[in-house]
């Protein structure tokens, strides 16, 4: 394995993985704090930063190709629609 | 890299595959979305409509089982991308040990969550007859908490038998030959990982004081 191999198959998922554990321990910390405001989007917002994390580099969405970024995409739109749409109705009755 | 490759049915050439592949697994992933989407979408109306009385019933999950197992299934997703890498640079030997240490990884998931599942039982925390709380939004918590849970464990589950599977092609001694399989696999694992990061401040973190 050449010093760019070993970079690009062990150190960069080991980079990634590095800040995921930083993300729990910040979520996990922030949970605890007596008082802390607005708990729930700040742990919800770590989570989404964690997929991120998994979604861009783990499962190299970045460097995917447009077909494949489409298909991904489709899921979070869709998804979103469920909820925009549940709660528009929930929201105003 | 690799240059060759098995093509599956109905790929002629591998270019083709190396395209359909990651297309054709995202395509499966966002229809996951969509059916966590549904699960997740109960645990907000519950939430809404539920209150403080919601929150109540969260403060009794087991916040170090959930923890430690988000740290088991995040380390299972490097091990599982360095294989995957390993695998399509051709490097066998590394691709074999990272495979091996999500299995047990993803085995060491299922027992911790076990073992959590036995506490959950013995303090009485299945809504219905017998449950701590009664009716109302803390029992729409739990049962929150055990679709979503032996949903995700039924997903682990499935990965852990293509794993097993990769594991086997290794063996057979063409598992470089099968890049296209050890990323399809890949992808499907690193969501089981996502499903439980978004599950994990749910089910463990709302009830901290």
């Amino acid at each position: 394995m050449t010093h760019e191999e070993r970079r690009e198959i062990v150190l960069a998922p080991l980079i990634v993985w590095a800040g995921l554990f930083v993300l729990l321990g910040l979520t996990w910390g922030y949970a605890y704090i007596p008082g802390a405001s607005a708990k729930v989007i700040v742990s919800l917002t770590i989570a989404l930063a964690k997929g991120a994390l998994i979604v861009a580099f783990f499962m190299q969405l970045r460097r995917a190709d447009g077909l494949t970024r489409l298909a991904a995409l489709a899921g979070i739109v869709w998804a979103s629609f469920l909820f925009l749409f549940t709660f528009a109705d929930f929201l105003t009755r | 890299m690799a240059e060759d490759l098995v093509l599956h049915e109905p790929f002629e050439e591998a270019a083709r595959q190396r395209i359909a592949v990651p297309f054709g697994v995202w395509s499966f992933l966002a229809t996951e979305c969509l059916f966590f989407g549904g699960i997740l979408l109960f645990y907000a109306y519950a939430r809404w409509h539920g209150g403080e009385a919601f929150t109540q019933g969260a403060k009794e999950a087991a916040v170090w089982y959930g923890t430690i197992n988000t740290a088991v299934l995040m380390t299972s997703s490097l091990t599982m991308a360095i294989a995957e890498r390993a695998t399509k640079g051709g490097f066998r030997v590394v691709a074999r040990w990272m495979l091996g240490g999500t299995l047990m990884l993803g085995l060491s998931f299922l027992v911790i969550k076990g073992f959590e599942y036995r506490k959950d039982v013995h303090e009485h925390l299945i809504p219905g007859p017998g449950f701590k709380f009664g009716q109302g939004p803390a029992a729409q918590f739990w049962a929150f908490y055990w679709t979503a849970t032996v949903t995700h464990a039924i997903h682990v589950t499935i990965g852990l038998g293509i794993i097993a599977r990769l594991l086997w092609i290794e063996r057979r001694g063409d598992l470089l030959l099968h890049a296209t399989s050890a990323q399809g696999g890949a992808l499907y694992w690193h969501l089981v990982d996502i499903v439980w990061v978004v599950l994990y401040p749910l089910l463990y973190l709302v009830g901290r004081p």
